[in-house]
């Protein structure tokens, strides 16, 4: 069938339209069952591949749309992994230290603060796991806010729920 | 002091009845060695309460198992020195001395600096002679001698201050 045929719209056009919908339909949710479950981006590429012997452009943009996102997915998971390894080692050296100062003043530290505003929601998820309220330095420098009045300071569970109550009026967790 | 029991990780094959109320499974072990050296736990000291940044050592030395204490200088800058932290001290009743010796009806504090001579570390002495520390945002311990959380983290004690307690 030739180009301008294909838009002509006669009954067969409509069903083929509605068929194509049904199928994008159906590959979309499989796409957001993956990316729900975090399935790997190899797993999305299966999905995508079962459809292709229908050439159609939406499937075409469908499946670059999979793969950006399936990237995205990739992306986020390096960069969780990367969080919680500097996390991790972070807390290994520095749990010891009563002092705002010896805590913050750390290579790992400022290595997470490089990572970028990205990472504020790893840190608002650890915090809810409670983690260090020591994260509020981290947290004020990536997001320019301070939701945590000055008489709270001193109380650490406060200064988490604080944080905590910001992150999901955000919806950032 | 008898050396207590320990064990490394929990064994699920075991009934948690076997183990008293309160008991402390050392569920990271070696973390806090590992940043001390001279502490051996089980020998020279043990846990005594669950890890969690309610409170440092600055608040534990008085007692307080809530508030993070720690000062901030003229230009807002965190205050590490440790005149500060005599000074706050002195104004809740303490003095300085020269001595760790038990005395009763006193308590005891040992203030500790780093090589900058800056704040690092406060413990406080129980009325056994046995010195308690909250270990940062981890567990507070017991240890039988000073040097035990001395080192490359705390440093070395720099100033012994003691108060009277009121008798009951």
């Amino acid at each position: 069938m030739g180009g301008y045929n294909k838009h002509t719209k006669d009954r067969s056009d409509y069903e083929d339209y509605y068929t194509h919908n049904d199928k994008v339909n159906n590959i979309s949710s499989h796409l957001y069952i993956a990316y729900k479950e975090g399935e790997s981006a190899t797993k999305k590429e299966e999905l995508i591949n079962c459809e292709t012997e229908n050439e159609i452009e939406t499937i075409r943009l469908l499946k670059k749309w999979a793969l950006i996102k399936s990237e995205r997915i990739a992306d986020n998971s390096l960069l969780e992994n990367q969080f919680n390894e500097l996390a991790t080692k972070w807390k290994d050296e520095t749990g010891l230290f009563s002092t705002t100062f010896h805590k913050i003043v750390n290579d790992y530290y400022f290595e997470i603060v490089a990572m970028g505003k990205e990472i504020v929601p790893f840190i608002l998820n650890d915090l809810k796991n409670n983690g260090p309220s020591h994260w509020h330095t981290a947290l004020k420098a990536l997001t320019k806010e301070n939701p945590v009045s000055e008489e709270d300071m001193k109380k650490n569970d406060k200064i988490r729920k604080a944080w905590i109550e910001w992150g999901k009026a955000k919806k950032l967790i | 002091m008898g050396q207590s029991k320990k064990i490394d990780l929990i064994d699920f094959s075991r009934n948690m009845d076997e183990f008293p109320p309160g008991y402390v499974f050392d569920l990271h072990k070696g973390r806090i060695e590992r940043h001390f050296p001279n502490l051996k736990i089980g020998e020279n000291s043990s846990h005594k309460s669950k890890k969690g940044d309610d409170y440092n050592c600055a608040a534990w030395a008085i007692e307080l198992k809530e508030g993070w204490i720690e000062f901030k200088d003229e230009h807002g800058n965190l205050d590490l020195r440790l005149e500060t932290y005599i000074s706050y001290y002195e104004n809740l009743g303490f003095s300085q001395t020269d001595t760790i010796q038990l005395e009763e009806g006193v308590i005891k504090i040992a203030i500790y600096t780093d090589a900058k001579k800056e704040f690092t570390h406060v413990a406080r002495q129980l009325s056994n002679g046995i010195w308690t520390s909250k270990i940062g945002d981890w567990e507070d311990i017991e240890h039988t001698t000073l040097e035990a959380v001395g080192g490359k983290s705390y440093g070395n004690p720099a100033v012994i201050m003691r108060k009277q307690l009121n008798p009951c």
